[in-house]
């Protein structure tokens, strides 16, 4: 059979783009411009994002190599575990995947505190704002509503252009320019968080087994990766332009930037963006944690509960984990007003994973040399080492800073997250396994005994 | 992934799907879950030439198991013909061999978790 056949409803080109830019331009991409421009001037700042860019243009070689070699949605799952111990494997996955929880409940406040500003209401108006959208996303996805390849397509579409236009319409029409970050600007630090505004672009990886030509993902990440730079190069640039230190401090810079341009009908159009933001994360969000929670559960490595589907096939107690934990998180995040704190946290994972991918890389050109490589990163292992540790330092640098202020809270957090993920996979998991193995040997056993008889016969 | 890589005939591949066919069909939580379900599957093995299959849904109703490629797929499973057999058997899960590689497959996610639903139906009795 042919490997490159036609498939029914086969992910196009411009479908993988939109996934891929629509996965990246959450709201709290928005929180990370802001956070970007207190270390680098606005009219400056692109330098900053283009810069993320570049090295994000490696980490898009790293994951095209490693998703030529395993076009799965477990790829991460897959080759992780063919590079290093399951375990370990287990472990780093796990962990990771609560960026896409941080994610949510981020994306669920700053939506509930942009609305309660746009109509005048208070914090715990906003609190109740983030409660009903959350348990609206997951109502959504136990009743199995999903948003369309072309419905997303067209979310994506509205949110880049109307983003550019809200910004070029600033740039040209501002008014006297706030002055920019005093004494402690941090080329590093900005660098960081000119990185974070592409991260999750990589997780149209997940899809490689929707296409028919396996450099369709490779491409999508690239052209995902210009209209991120240039949307938000010119966004980040507005912001520097229009908004002051004490309005990016808030939830909602974006709302601030369009209505110093474009007064309260621009603040409510660019509510209308940062809806749709919300939009892309949580049908991406939830639908890609639940099945992959499913799948490692399936795979007997998290308890079989969650593997209970509804009468839509949806996996109920993962969607209800997710809405729940999401909740929690957005909720001490709007007590406690830390969301500067979900940035660092969500920063640090990602440049984990990153440093993670250029290390299997690294590893399986020994490990697997003779296995093909649709694309391969250019400059091979020595290239894949520095991409390793240059990601492993701006993890470090990421957990340990908030804002301005170095902090060891988002390490602590990190460590205890990793303690109990690691806890658990080295107790629990190997009491499934043991499990699984003696069904499987019971029913391979029964099988045997009746083929056997079957041919006696 | 299977311990032992026994090669399955064509013929015994076939019979197991028949007879998976036939239990889906008999299931009602698989026929009641999956009633939305339609895709057409097209399932070869690796290892052994002629075995390739066409397995159609239709809203939930498993349709008679077809000899060969037919028709555009939706979904494409391809694997060695012992994990194939053992998914059809029921010994293994879908999801598991997918995700340890042993089977690879080629179409949107969705099918993939539905196609396990199935077996998880039919063989779990969920």
């Amino acid at each position: 059979m042919s490997e490159q056949q036609t498939l029914n409803r086969a992910l196009s080109l411009g479908g993988a783009s939109a996934i891929s830019t629509g996965l990246a331009f959450a709201a709290i991409n928005f929180l990370g411009m802001a956070q970007l421009l207190d270390y680098i001037s606005g009219p400056m700042s692109w330098i900053a994002v283009l810069a993320g860019g570049l090295l994000i243009l490696g980490v898009r070689a790293v994951f095209s190599e490693l998703n030529g070699m395993y076009p799965t949605a477990a790829g991460i799952r897959l080759w992780m575990s063919q590079a290093m111990n399951d375990r370990l494997a287990l472990i780093i996955t796990l962990t990771y995947m609560t960026a896409i929880v941080l994610v949510i409940a981020a994306d669920a406040f700053i939506i509930g505190e942009a609305i309660a500003y746009a109509f005048g209401n208070g914090h715990v108006i906003a609190i109740v704002y983030v409660a009903v959208l959350l348990v609206l996303a997951t109502w959504m996805n136990l009743r199995g509503i999903k948003l369309a390849g072309v419905a997303e397509q067209i979310v994506t579409t509205i949110v880049v252009v109307v983003t550019m236009g809200v910004g070029v319409i600033a740039i040209f029409h501002h008014g006297e320019a706030p002055p920019g970050p005093v004494g402690d600007g941090s080329p590093i630090q900005a660098l960081i968080l000119g990185i974070f505004l592409y991260t999750a672009f990589e997780w149209v990886t997940t899809n490689a087994e929707e296409v028919v030509k396996p450099k369709i993902i490779p491409r999508a990440m690239l052209i995902a990766i210009i209209v991120l730079a240039v949307s938000q190069t010119v966004f980040t640039v507005a912001m520097g332009l229009t908004v002051d230190a004490a309005g990016r401090a808030t939830a909602y810079p974006q709302l601030l930037v369009a209505q110093q341009v474009m007064g309260h009908t621009g603040m409510l159009v660019m509510l209308a963006v940062t809806a749709l933001t919300a939009v892309n994360t949580f049908n991406g969000g939830f639908v890609t944690l639940s099945r992959f929670v499913y799948a490692v559960a399936r795979e007997g490595k998290l308890p079989r509960a969650l593997t209970r589907l509804n009468d839509r096939a949806v996996p109920v107690v993962p969607v209800w984990l997710l809405g729940i934990s999401s909740l929690i998180l957005a909720v001490v995040v709007a007590i406690t007003g830390s969301w500067v704190m979900v940035v660092s946290l969500c920063a640090a994972l990602e440049m984990m994973i990153y440093a993670t991918a250029a290390f299997v890389v690294w590893r399986l050109r020994r490990k697997q040399a003779d296995t093909e490589r649709p694309f391969r990163l250019a400059g091979g292992r020595p290239v894949a080492l520095a991409f390793m540790v240059v990601f492993g330092l701006l993890a470090t640098i990421s957990s340990v800073t908030v804002g301005k202020d170095t902090s060891a809270v988002p390490l602590a957090l990190l460590a205890v997250l990793t303690g109990l993920v690691t806890l658990y996979v080295f107790t629990y998991v190997p009491r499934l396994e043991r499990r699984d193995a003696e069904e499987l040997a019971a029913r391979r056993a029964a099988r045997a005994a009746a083929r056997a008889q079957r041919s006696s016969d | 992934m299977s311990v032992e890589r026994e090669t399955i005939g064509a013929a015994e591949l076939e019979e197991a799907l028949r007879e998976y066919v036939d239990k889906a069909n008999a299931s009602p939580r698989a026929r009641k879950t999956l009633a939305t379900w339609s895709c057409r599957l097209h399932i070869a093995a690796t290892d052994v030439e002629d075995a390739a299959f066409t397995y159609v849904v239709e809203q939930g109703a498993s349709q008679p198991l077809v000899v060969g490629l037919e028709g555009v797929p939706d979904l494409v499973v391809r694997g060695h013909s012992f994990d194939l057999a053992e998914i059809f058997w029921g010994d293994a899960n879908p999801v598991s061999n997918y995700m340890q590689g042993a089977i690879k497959t080629q179409g949107r996610a969705d099918d993939v978790m539905r196609l396990d639903a199935m077996a998880m139906f039919i063989f779990l009795g969920q």
